[in-house]
């Protein structure tokens, strides 16, 4: 399987357009401008391709620390796992109206 | 001229016929219907329509815009980015809360609603994308083209069906001479040939089902038409008060003279049988012009190619006119494009008023009995004009009618 880091990557340049050179280990999510919609977005992606249901992202973490993080979730056994239910990945921060 | 008019000083258009406003005039002087099978229709009873052709959204825009909007919104913004360019706007330098913007749609398009059903329906909330409302709603195509632009002022859109592009450059109009704004950007965007438009249309039995000749089905006052043929595009004009466009040195390539607005109040789809409510539209607009009916020396009608449509506002511009001016509908070559329709046609007026040339109206082969019109046919006509109606009547009986006057 392609491990997490990559495809994380790989979706923010393809889908979210995020220039290549950008996109480091140690790089967080705000400094790449993808805002808390782009960041539901990306979680949305990232279960529907790994089947895995994940949870929220703290605040300020680094690419390569959320593909760690990812990464000890699947190892964990959260596969297959129904992304489903109350317990949404990355509650959006609310809608400003 | 006067103060009452407002200058129309940017055009930008993204249609079938081409992407920008040359490419689009170009296409529709050639004269030829654009009609074609397309694959996202493949199995439907109408397979075929109108796309701009090699439309990228993400080489044009950048996938970091792109990925949170639908295909109407990507259309609305590279017509608008062109139209501020032909315009000569520097938008870092402009009085950004004195520019408006106000943009028409009928059916915004939807293009990705299907996927989020199914989420829907499987149970899967949190496979629903948190752009699908932000990404497809209509007030969002005004609101990310203001941001894309860095517009502050007034930003509306307008949805009153296949007039909404019209109906937001009639208003866009009343903000420029009211005085709420300097500048407006203003036009209309639609990409409502998606499967649901294609099987919601031929469900209501609007749309040709000439599937063995695509390019034939639309066919504006034609004895043998028999729908119209769903498009997409986007087009936008850049409009300010003559002074504003004096002080800054713009180019002027034609004036909006006149708006008329009215309803039916008849039936939903249906026009009035005797074209009360368009005729109402059209003698508002030239009223507000303060012009005679000697000053209109060309019609853009809206001819959809439908039976209806086409029968009734031929009627009317005849009872209206006595003798009309000679006549053109876009839509032979490029389909309807529903709430860019209007904006399209709005635009392609200004440009005829400007070349003095009516575009051909395509795969008129033999004109319908009940049509008394002069129709300009096969090659573009070179024609005298110093004013042109541009027509747009939608659904539910909304109708919206421009009236401009050549620079």
């Amino acid at each position: 399987m392609e491990p997490v880091y990559d495809l994380m990557t790989r979706l923010l340049s393809e889908y979210f357009g995020v220039p290549e050179e950008q996109l480091t280990p140690d790089a967080t999510f705000e400094q790449l401008d993808i805002d808390s919609l782009a960041q539901v977005e990306m979680v949305t992606l990232l279960e529907d391709r790994l089947k895995v249901t994940l949870d929220e992202n703290p605040a300020g973490a680094t690419l390569g620390e959320t593909a760690a993080r990812i990464e000890r979730l699947i190892g964990a056994g959260a596969i297959g796992a129904q992304p489903q239910g109350p317990a949404d990945a990355v509650a959006p921060a609310g809608p400003a109206r | 001229m006067s103060e009452r008019e407002v200058a129309v000083t940017g055009i930008g258009m993204v249609t079938p016929a081409g992407i920008g406003r040359e490419a689009t005039w170009d296409g529709l002087c050639a004269g030829v219907g654009l009609g074609a099978f397309d694959e996202e229709l493949a199995g439907l009873p109408v397979d075929f329509s109108c796309r701009v052709p090699g439309f990228d959204g993400n080489a044009l825009l950048g996938r970091r815009i792109t990925w949170r909007n639908d295909r109407f919104i990507h259309l609305a913004m590279v017509a608008a980015r062109e139209a501020v360019a032909d315009a000569a706007l520097d938008t870092a330098a402009w009085d950004a809360p004195r520019v408006a913007i106000v943009i028409g749609s009928a059916s915004n398009g939807g293009d990705r609603w299907p996927q989020e059903y199914r989420h829907l329906d499987e149970g899967r909330v949190s496979a629903i994308s948190p752009t699908a409302l932000l990404r497809s709603l209509p007030n969002m195509v005004a609101g990310e083209v203001s941001t894309d632009l860095g517009v502050l002022g007034p930003c509306l859109t307008t949805s009153t069906a296949c007039a909404s592009g019209a109906t937001a450059i009639g208003t866009a109009r009343d903000l420029v001479r009211s005085g709420a704004c300097d500048i407006a950007i203003a036009g209309g965007t639609d990409c409502a040939r998606v499967p649901m438009g294609s099987a919601a249309f031929h469900r209501m039995q609007a749309l040709s089902q000439r599937c063995h000749d695509p390019a034939g089905a639309s066919r504006p006052f034609d004895a043998d038409r028999d729908g119209f043929v769903l498009s997409e595009g986007a087009a936008m004009l850049i409009l300010e008060r003559p002074l504003h466009a004096r002080a800054r040195g713009a180019r002027v390539r034609g004036y909006l003279s006149g708006y008329g607005a009215s309803s039916d109040g008849y039936h939903a789809t249906r026009p009035d049988p005797d074209g009360a409510g368009a005729r109402r539209a059209l003698e508002a607009a030239l009223a507000d012009a303060r012009a005679e009916l000697d000053e209109v020396h060309h019609v853009n009608a809206h001819g959809t190619s439908t039976p209806l449509n086409d029968a009734v506002e031929a009627a009317m511009l005849t009872s209206v006119f006595r003798t009309p001016p000679p006549v053109t509908s876009l839509k032979g070559v490029i389909g309807h494009s529903l709430g860019a329709a209007g904006a399209v046609d709005a635009a392609c007026t200004v440009l005829s008023l400007e070349r003095q040339l009516i575009p051909p109206t395509a795969n008129l082969d033999r004109l319908d009995d009940g049509v008394d019109l002069d129709v300009v046919t096969k090659k573009p006509r070179p024609q005298r004009m110093l004013g042109a109606l541009s027509n747009a009547f939608g659904f539910g009986g909304q109708n919206a009618v421009l009236f401009f006057r050549a620079a």
